[in-house]
């Protein structure tokens, strides 16, 4: 038995959860060469190299496994100190945000450009959340019975719900609403507000779709239903996608293999690589990354309940699910099994600043990791 | 003090452990390892862990790169193959140019349009009798560089 | 504070994360297992389709060559210009009316359209409207430019250029009946086009490939390619040259009689049946067959005019050469003769008396010459064109003789020339020939034939008696130039004995040198032939109005006859409608031209020599006296301009031929005040010597062209520099003189 300390150290003892490391490894390496194998005919087509993606990809993936593996080596209580700050430093972000004007077209305010960096606030927030509700709940778990206190959380979360549905990012906020949900359950939330809080999030969702609050979310319905009702238009991303995962069959046909990514699938490097994933892989290859992402789920839970304080399993549970959960979707989007909502899939798609921010997120939970009080089974 | 272990999911808290410790007991938690040889072995056995770790990336890491440097076979037909279409159009494009040019020239070059442009020039046909034929009285010569006339080795 | 989590909350986490990942794989294998297994096929044959393309890939047409492999038609890429208005519809307010704008104004200057004619498009109700067909390629690339300009419009969704194929003709209008032309499919519709449609037309091949959603192919190996082979291509017998010699006289001289029923030429190899000219003048450009000639058109926008446009479009495309029939006339005399000799019925000293009419069976028939020819053998017969001597021997021949060699000349069927449309002569079938018909056969009335007919025909009267196969085509090559099929010549039948073809070459050639077709004459060479004047009965009798097609038949060098050339003009309605005026001095013309290219050197008589023109020697930096002694000594005249002392200039220029008697002016002086002018005065009905007086007069020089050997009475019809024209002095007028008097 290890000695509990009372007061925290900069860095932490104990060994990293390889496993979980491994699945992360693992993850990466697959996700880097799917979006070689994705991207490459897009890239030479639109800017007249084929490595512009995965060079890039790969510069980020190297910072972000760098900054993973000293991240896993701090010790998390330093973000239960900072969390109110980080949530209003995101608050502030997300207000920004919406104040500056728009940077694209779709009208949508989403970025914020610092020099040549940009990236998106709504990717801090939920982090942000995780870290928040992570930091309250670890110690007032109890207090969530009594009225005041859930109030009081709900409006936390509430706060950067709006602002994320006002830039507007529909798929964030469906996430980050999720996240709270999530982490105030296994809090010990009582299951009528547990009803209460689905009732809510899915009569919210509906009503900000169909009365055209969110202008892009209505057709998107239709589109999802029956795509082939407008083949070149709306539906072009959602067909195109179902071919590429079509032609996949059960072996797939091939590393590099893949057609649907000469130009057929829009962006191929993006929400989408999925696609290129079912045709080159097949069936078997598809089911394994879906696996690999619940074995990635499955052992962040049990670092989480291994963690040695709540602190730290909100926070594995909170960023583990978040990973999952964005998966699932993604995967559910470009299955058109709900309408495309504009989410990547975590290691694959193409960003550099979103993967720097996931592998940090996973060296949180190698911090978790750490400091669990039992030895490794 | 209680050597039992006690396991995460255990319901009922073990409230000694929370009880301020003795020095006494204190110092009886802390055993002392024998140190050379389990160092020697944990030693070696880390080195061993580190060993496998390490072989296990470079093994995963040439995986990576073998499955790369395939994808980049591909890439490299795709852009040759690029390359080719473009080239295709562009030999289809200038054939056609050229069958164009030679139309057009063949148009200029019509016996109508050379009469007419003539005539417009204020020329008219030749007369055979125009033709002055001259005779040159020189053969062909051969002259090396100091101007003496070379001739052909009789056998 | 480090409280560890409970037991509650571990069985919180271990119920939710077993719930995601049962909900997370059941639902996505349920979902890919459909997509992926049961839908499978159904998705690959979807993005199959989608990715590949199996397109017919157009083969190239043959193309045709003259006999020197100059390229008559050819065809090259080509694009069309299409729209989608549909697309614009659906667009919002204010972008729809800048797409449709832009557009309109982008066709307005590319294609050359007017702005509203151009918007118009954008607002019809339709998915694809063609904007303009085979442009080529300079425009086509203007479009794709304007098309990328403006791509924040997104106008490549409503624009589109597909690749076709247009046929060209360098030549223009040369050879335009017999080539004829190619319609919006790319098949023939006329002419050796039509014809040989088949041969020119290739197999088309097929390509099976892939390509990504730009259109351009994928590195996958789809691809199954069946190369498009190239249609054949023909080498025709034409020359160029000739053909363009023979056009360009046959124009000037429908121009010039003002016939109105257009004129044909055509030019033959006697000894081969190959047809090394074939113009009609009345034609087109096949470069825009459906465009009228001007004339044509100014009849279509007469008020209250039956004319179609229909009907013109088929007059002007109509080979008259191969598909139209007329009355022989005097020509056909030719023929009897032929007939007469070989079978003795007549010699060409035989003695006969024309007293100008003769009566066959109650009917009358008159010679053309007023008061009759008088005693006269057959020969004079021949020369004089007279028509009771010709009718007198068709009765010795007898039908059923004159029957059989018509038959035998080929006369009663279509030649088999290689064009399409050939007519079928109209003529009294043996059982049908009576005593008139006999009698007016003889000098080819009542009976119809085509111009080709009667070529090969006569041909074959002074070739030695083979009747030939008329060809146009001379080879068939591929696409490499090798040679497929090749025509060789092909003899019908002997028609006539050697002898009898030595005879008619004579009569012939007395023809031109004593009778009727002096106008046909040309130095240096031995011309042969016959003029026909007919008239057009049966207009005659529906409209009563007196028409007639002017003709003649020549060969040259008689005397081992080479080339035969027949032109026939319909209908010439200008001072004389005569054979022997409208019609031989264009076959004159065109043997001035095509004999010395075709390598026959022109061999003067002694007379021929005397009034041949002479060359103007140098006479620049001689003095004065210098050169007038040089232009003395050469049978030449001095005008000195200026007051210098030596020549700067002269004209005509050094190495010109001019007249004898001819004046070359010199300048010794600079500037343009030295440079006279002259007027040209009009020449035309002057004899040569009248024509001589008023060029001098007008300080020009003259140059004699056509039938200069029959003194005055010669007149000239036409002359190089039109009237009333102001040119410098000394400037050589060419004058064109036939002989008027010569009728048949």
């Amino acid at each position: 038995m290890s000695e509990k300390k009372k007061s925290f150290s900069f860095f932490n003892k104990g060994k990293i959860d390889i496993a979980f490391l491994s699945f992360v490894l693992i993850l990466l390496s697959i996700g880097l060469v799917m979006l070689f194998s994705a991207s490459y005919a897009y890239s030479y087509t639109y800017f007249g190299n084929s490595y512009r993606f995965i060079l890039r990809q790969a510069i980020f993936a190297v910072i972000g496994v760098a900054l993973m593996l000293i991240i896993s080596k701090i010790d998390y209580h330093i973000l239960k100190k900072f969390a109110w700050l980080i949530y209003a430093v995101t608050v502030g972000m997300l207000v920004l945000v919406l104040i500056l004007p728009a940077s694209t077209e779709l009208d949508v305010k989403r970025w914020l450009a610092i020099g040549s960096f940009s990236f998106q606030p709504s990717e801090i927030a939920k982090f942000a959340i995780v870290v928040i509700f992570s930091a309250w709940l670890s110690t007032n778990a109890e207090k969530l019975k009594k009225i005041k206190y859930l109030a009081w959380m709900v409006l936390l979360l509430g706060i950067v719900c709006i602002l994320v549905v006002s830039e507007p990012h529909l798929s964030a906020t469906v996430l980050i609403f999720s996240l709270g949900i999530v982490l105030l359950i296994v809090a010990g939330l009582q299951a009528r507000w547990i009803v209460a809080g689905a009732g809510l999030g899915v009569g919210g969702l509906l009503f900000l779709i169909f009365s055209g609050a969110i202008s892009y979310g209505s057709d998107r319905i239709a589109y999802w239903l029956d795509p082939w009702a407008d083949p070149s238009g709306k539906g072009y991303q959602t067909i195109q996608s179902l071919l590429a995962i079509g032609s996949g069959g059960i072996l797939g046909r091939g590393i590099g293999q893949s057609r649907q990514k000469y130009l057929w699938v829009p962006e191929p490097h993006n929400d989408f690589i999925f696609s290129i994933v079912c045709e080159e892989l097949g069936l078997i290859g598809a089911m394994v990354i879906i696996l690999l992402f619940c074995a990635l789920i499955w052992r962040g839970f049990t670092i989480a309940a291994r963690a040695q304080d709540r602190f730290g399993t909100f926070l594995a549970i909170g960023l583990t699910f978040q990973v999952g959960l964005q998966a699932i979707l993604n995967i559910l989007v470009v299955t058109n099994t709900i309408p495309n909502t504009g989410i990547s899939l975590p290691f694959f798609s193409y960003g550099g600043t979103a993967l720097v921010i996931l592998l940090c997120e996973m060296g949180v939970v190698l911090s978790v990791s750490r400091s669990s009080s039992v030895e490794k089974v | 003090m209680n050597n039992a272990k006690y396991y995460n999911d255990s319901l009922a808290y073990d409230f000694e452990l929370f009880m301020p410790r003795t020095e006494q007991e204190k110092r009886a938690q802390i055993v002392k390892m024998p140190k050379r040889k389990v160092n020697k072995a944990s030693q070696r056995a880390a080195r061993k862990g580190v060993s496998r770790t390490v072989s296990i990336v470079m093994v995963g890491t040439m995986l990576v790169a073998m499955i790369c440097a395939g994808i980049a076979l591909r890439v490299e037909i795709s852009e040759v193959n690029s390359q080719i279409v473009d080239a295709k159009n562009q030999l289809a494009a200038l054939s056609g140019e050229e069958t164009r040019i030679d139309m057009e020239i063949g148009r200029m070059m019509s016996y109508k349009n050379i009469e007419d442009a003539a005539k417009a020039m204020g020329m008219k046909k030749m007369d055979k009798s125009q033709i002055v034929y001259i005779r040159v009285n020189d053969e062909n010569k051969a002259v090396d560089a100091q101007g003496n006339v070379l001739t052909a080795e009789k056998e | 504070m480090t409280l560890k989590a409970s037991k509650l909350m571990l069985k919180r986490i271990l119920i939710i994360m077993l719930a995601i990942v049962i909900l997370f794989v059941s639902v996505t294998s349920i979902r890919l297992v459909k997509i992926m297994v049961i839908d499978g096929e159904k998705m690959q044959s979807l993005a199959s389709e989608q990715q590949l393309y199996d397109t017919l890939v157009s083969a190239p047409r043959g193309n045709i060559y003259d006999s020197k492999m100059n390229i008559l038609a050819k065809s090259d890429t080509a694009y069309t210009i299409y729209l989608m208005p549909n697309g614009i519809k659906g667009l919002a307010e204010e972008k729809r009316n800048r797409v449709k704008t832009t557009i309109a104004s982008g066709f307005a200057e590319i294609l050359g359209m007017d702005y509203e004619t151009a918007y118009a498009y954008t607002e019809k109700q339709t998915y694809y409207v063609i904007i303009k067909k085979r442009v080529d390629k300079s425009v086509a690339d203007s479009v794709r430019k304007f098309l990328s300009e403006n791509s924040d419009l997104g106008l490549a969704k409503y624009v589109g250029i597909d690749e076709t194929t247009k046929r060209y003709y360098p030549n223009e209008s040369l050879a335009s009946v017999v080539l004829g032309f190619v319609g919006d499919d790319n098949q023939g519709l006329s002419g050796l086009e039509s014809y040989y449609d088949t041969t020119l037309t290739g197999v088309a091949g097929r390509v099976v490939a892939a390509k990504n959603a730009h259109g351009s192919d994928m590195p996958f190996s789809y691809q199954v390619v069946e190369e498009a082979k190239q249609g054949n291509s023909l080498v025709l017998t034409i020359d160029s040259f000739i053909q363009h010699a023979a056009e360009k006289h046959l124009e000037q001289a429908v121009i010039a009689n003002k016939a109105t029923g257009r004129g044909a030429c055509i030019v033959m190899d006697v000894n081969t049946g190959a047809v090394l000219g074939m113009a009609v003048k009345g034609d087109f450009n096949p470069n825009e067959p459906f465009t009228l000639s001007q004339a044509d058109q100014a009849l279509l926008d007469v008020e209250g005019t039956t004319v179609t446009k229909n009907q013109l479009l088929n007059k002007q495309w109509r080979n008259k050469a191969v598909a139209d029939t007329y009355e022989p006339g005097s020509v056909f005399k030719i023929i009897t003769a032929s007939m007469a000799l070989e079978e003795n019925v007549t010699t060409l000293d035989h003695n006969y008396n024309c007293g100008y009419s003769i009566y066959v069976a109650g009917q009358v028939y008159h010679c053309h010459k007023r008061g009759g020819h008088g005693a006269l053998n057959f020969k004079q017969a021949m020369v004089g064109s007279c028509n009771p001597v010709f009718i007198t021997v068709g009765q010795l021949l007898g039908p059923s003789n004159f029957s059989k060699y018509f038959e035998a000349f080929g006369f009663t069927k279509r030649t088999g020339i290689d064009l399409p449309g050939e007519a079928l002569p109209v003529y009294h079938k043996e059982a049908n020939m009576g005593p008139t018909e006999l009698a007016s056969s003889s000098f080819g009335q009542t009976f119809t034939v085509t111009p080709i007919q009667l070529i090969t025909a006569a041909s074959a009267a002074v070739n030695g008696g083979y009747l030939l196969k008329p060809y146009i085509v001379g080879k068939i090559v591929d696409e490499n130039g090798n040679v497929v099929k090749s025509t060789q010549k092909t003899v019908k039948r002997q028609v006539v004995s050697e002898t009898t073809s030595a005879k008619i070459r004579e009569m012939v050639k007395a023809v031109v040198t004593d009778g009727g077709a002096n106008n046909a004459y040309v130095a240096g060479y031995d011309i042969g032939g016959k003029t026909g004047t007919s008239e057009k009965v049966a207009q005659m009798q529906t409209t009563g109005d007196r028409a007639y097609i002017a003709s003649f038949l020549g060969f040259a060098p008689i005397e081992d006859a080479e080339i035969a050339v027949l032109v026939m003009i319909d209908e010439p309605r200008g001072a004389s409608h005569f054979g022997g005026t409208v019609a031989a001095p264009v076959a004159a013309e065109i043997f001035k031209e095509i004999l010395p290219y075709l390598g026959y050197e022109p061999q003067y008589t002694e007379e021929e020599l005397k009034n041949y023109a002479v060359k103007i020697p140098e006479l620049k930096g001689k003095t004065v006296q210098q050169a007038k002694s040089a232009l003395t000594s050469a049978g030449l005249n001095i005008n000195v301009v200026g007051s210098g002392e030596t020549v700067l200039k002269q004209l005509p220029a050094f190495g010109e031929t001019l007249n004898k008697g001819g004046t070359v002016i010199v300048y010794t002086e600079e500037g343009e005040n030295g440079k006279k002018m002259a007027v040209v005065p009009n020449f035309i009905g002057m004899t040569q010597s009248e024509a001589n007086s008023a060029a001098h007069a007008a300080g020009l020089n003259i140059k004699y062209s056509g039938n200069t050997t029959s003194g005055n009475i010669s007149k000239a019809y036409d002359q190089s520099i039109p009237k009333g024209n102001e040119v410098a002095a000394g400037t050589t007028v060419t004058v064109y003189f036939r002989d008027e008097s010569s009728t048949d």
